[in-house]
């Protein structure tokens, strides 16, 4: 919602191509990605008339990069050590490790969106009007936070082509089949929609996109040495649970239409992606392999998950038949970094949207990782990761591939499916560009069919 | 009275501060905390950027004793202040302020609505008695068995999909246009009414029954009184007072009952305002809702006993 009255410096759009929005070029300096240079578009100037310049890019990275200000993108931005302006139009961002990863940081996903450095000194403003440079401005009269917010187009746009619709309302609807409702009653154009609603709403008449921006979901086996079940410090037990589960079925029972089997932790099209293959469904494969490690008989494994979570239990029965008891443990929140609470299972449950694995690394594989509660290290994995971080954007795709097959040759995890909202919407009113699995189209993306707006 | 309305008063004012109290504790005893919410990482498997989370902690001062917090909120409480939620930067008592309308038109309307149909057809069925006594019986458990939220979702499906009538979802506020107003709310109050109708209903029908069959009643009769009169007159003043105790509560649990309705028909109301407080464990929000809620109970409570007195004057006394 952001977008339609916050550009950001670099877009990714649908495909998730990066592409010049505030931004017309950017490129690391050097070798090593601990220098980022950005070069800006002339002439920009935000809605409340502060010229959108390197000091204003510079305001917006120091703004966010305080952690007392409660940015998401702050842990990120902790090692930037200088934002240079280098001219009125260049930036240079320096770092004190390196990061290949900033060209998608400053994008719609991250910290792209530029706010007016007058509105960053009083932030209280920002929270009932908007203060960016972009297509739309934020009616505040018209607008109830939490309820529904509406945008009218802004006239002094740079790019007015760009600009689809006179007025855009962004309304926030709690229940899935109300808001199907409203959608078959023609109130509402297009909404995000969930598994639960997808099909209803396709019979009903709607065009559906998507599903876009996986998450995968599946068991994080924390326990990857044995210290609580011995079992699991051996590497073939651990691929022999990987065998041992139905993917295509569990997938298609719990997400149906919005879900796709994967046994990593990437997605099709994404960085990492090595194609299916490393563990098809193979009961009698997992059985031979549990039998060589001395598990003929199988053994018990304590899982910690949420309640209410229903695929520890879809697990649970294939692991079944392969001799392996899940001892599931429901709590009402599940804190993955809580080490000293996770050290005491075997496995815990996984939902995480899939980001590029040197960034997955720092969430669960790395010995320091915030889900890796035993401090799990794999030599090849500190390595691959070493040179990926300074690696150039074609190295590092080749070292990204090789980091995933790493991560599932380890069988540290147990990914089940991968999945995602979609879009239901009217396709007399609006269209949707879409690339499956990959990304959530931003609401300026959705232009009208005929050539009226509205 | 004054004696009555002063005691009252004196007890409102303890009750929110011990309510607000409650809150407060319970609110921080629940997993989580606002810090969470605010990095995005407050969901059911979250996990926090540690550095990152402490020094927003410390910022939003939740690394201060329980009590040291309370006696912060209640301080800037007292002078009317409510706060900013840290989660939208928002000035608590406007956001209330902004919400108050949506609520207050559909639990007025609700109630309105419930009681009038609900004391008509109990009086109806209480004087003509028979097949309709039997069928308010039966309306009234139905109205307990049926879930509001089928209910709801068969109202949509049929007058929003199908027929095209009214909206589905979505509030009209009534300065932007009063026709849309009504329009946006038939369908809620719709539901509340239907809810609550029928047990309004048994309950006017059995003490409209129970008046009737007084002594005075008979002795009205023998001297010629019109059966309006008895009935509106006398008998119905008479069988009010538990039916005013029942608009008093319908009034209060209506107030929960918005909490549900307004996220159906995705209402802007006060009830999901606190849903979702509470879900992103945004205190002052939650805190400034309860408030609002215990002192619109009391006064409640105040009007109904007030009523009371009218309508029974032996109460004026006690």
């Amino acid at each position: 919602m952001l977008a339609l009255a916050y550009d950001v410096l670099i877009y990714q759009a649908p495909d998730g191509s990066l592409q010049p929005q505030l931004a017309t070029s950017w490129e690391y300096v050097g070798e090593g990605n601990t220098t980022f240079e950005l070069s800006l578009r002339p002439d920009i100037t935000f809605v409340d008339g502060t010229p959108l310049d390197a000091e204003a890019v510079k305001a917006n990275i120091e703004y966010r990069r305080d952690p007392a200000v409660g940015s998401q993108s702050a842990a990120q931005l902790a090692a930037v050590s200088e934002v240079e302006v280098v001219d009125d139009l260049t930036v240079r961002v320096h770092l004190a490790t390196p990061n290949p990863l900033l060209p998608s940081l400053f994008t719609q996903g991250g910290a792209g969106a530029m706010i007016s450095p007058a509105a960053l000194a009083d932030p209280a403003g920002v929270a009932t009007e908007t203060f960016g440079v972009g297509r739309y401005q934020l009616d505040a009269n018209r607008t109830v936070h939490g309820d529904h917010y509406t945008f009218v187009a802004n006239p002094d746009y740079w790019s007015p082509d760009d600009v689809h619709w006179d007025e855009v309302v962004v309304s926030f609807l709690p229940e899935e089949s109300a808001a199907l409702a409203s959608l078959q009653a023609g109130q509402l154009d297009a909404g995000m929609a969930t598994s639960a609603t997808v099909d209803a709403g396709r019979e009903a008449g709607l065009s559906v996109a998507g599903p876009g921006f996986p998450i995968v979901a599946g068991l994080n086996i924390w326990d990857r040495t044995g210290e609580v079940v011995p079992a699991l410090g051996d590497v073939r037990v651990r691929q022999a649970l990987n065998y041992a589960i139905d993917r295509e079925a569990i997938a298609s029972a719990l997400a149906g239409d919005s879900g796709r089997p994967t046994d990593q932790l990437a997605a099709p099209d994404q960085s990492g992606w090595n194609g299916d293959g490393f563990y098809p469904y193979d009961p009698d494969k997992a059985r031979e392999l549990l039998a060589e490690a001395g598990y003929a008989d199988g053994f018990t494994l304590p899982v910690r998950t949420f309640t209410g979570e229903q695929l520890t239990q879809a697990i649970a029965d294939n692991l079944g038949d392969v001799g392996v008891v899940l001892d599931i443990n429901a709590d009402e929140q599940m804190d993955q970094a809580d080490d000293a609470g996770n050290r005491e299972y075997g496995a815990g449950f996984l939902g995480w949207g899939v980001s590029p694995p040197v960034q997955m690394a720092t969430y669960f594989w790395l010995p320091d990782a915030l889900n890796n509660p035993a401090d799990s290290l794999d030599e090849t994995l500190v390595q691959l990761q070493q040179q990926a971080l300074v690696a150039d954007e074609e190295t590092l795709d080749e070292l990204s591939g090789q980091i995933i097959a790493r991560v599932a040759e380890l069988a540290w995890f147990l990914p089940v499916y991968l999945q995602g909202e979609s879009v239901l919407y009217d396709a007399d009113v609006v269209e949707v560009p879409w690339a499956n699995f990959q990304s959530v189209p931003t609401v300026t993306e959705l232009r009208p069919t005929s050539s009226n707006g509205g | 009275m004054m004696r009555l309305v002063a005691r009252r008063l004196i007890i409102s004012v303890a009750l929110v501060l011990f309510i607000s109290l409650l809150t407060f504790v319970l609110q921080t005893l629940a997993p989580g905390d606002v810090a969470r919410t605010i990095l995005g990482c407050g969901g059911q498997t979250a996990s926090c950027p540690e550095q990152q989370y402490q020094a927003l902690r410390h910022e939003l001062g939740l690394d201060q004793p329980l009590m040291v917090q309370y006696w912060q909120w209640l301080s800037q409480a007292l002078t009317g202040d409510l706060g900013v939620s840290p989660v939208s930067g928002l000035d608590v008592s406007s956001a209330i302020l902004s919400r108050l309308p949506v609520t207050a038109s559909l639990v007025l309307l609700g109630t309105a609505a419930t009681a009038l149909v609900g004391v008509s057809v109990g009086v109806l069925s209480a004087v003509r008695g028979g097949r309709l006594g039997r069928v308010v019986d039966v309306l009234s458990l139905l109205g307990f068995a049926l879930p509001n939220f089928w209910l709801a979702l068969v109202f949509m499906a049929l007058f929003s999909v199908t027929l095209g009538l009214l909206p589905a979802t979505g509030y009209v506020p009534i300065d932007v246009s009063p026709r849309d107003w009504a329009l946006s709310l038939i369908l809620p109050v719709g539901t509340l009414m239907l809810a609550g109708m029928a047990g309004f209903a048994k309950q006017t029908r059995d003490s409209m029954l129970e008046s009737l069959s007084q002594e005075y009643v008979r002795f009205l009769r023998a001297n010629g009184a019109s059966e309006l009169s008895i009935v509106f007159r006398h008998a119905l003043r008479n069988a009010a007072i538990p039916v005013v105790t029942m608009v008093g509560m319908l009034f209060v649990g209506l107030f929960s009952g918005a909490l549900f309705i307004e996220s159906v028909f995705a209402l802007p109301g006060m009830g999901r305002l606190a849903v979702q407080a509470t879900l992103g464990h945004d205190l002052p929000i939650v805190q400034g809702v309860v408030v609002v809620f215990t002192l619109i109970v009391v006064a409640t409570n105040l009007v109904v006993d007030l009523v009371y007195g009218w309508l029974n004057p032996k109460v004026r006394v006690t």
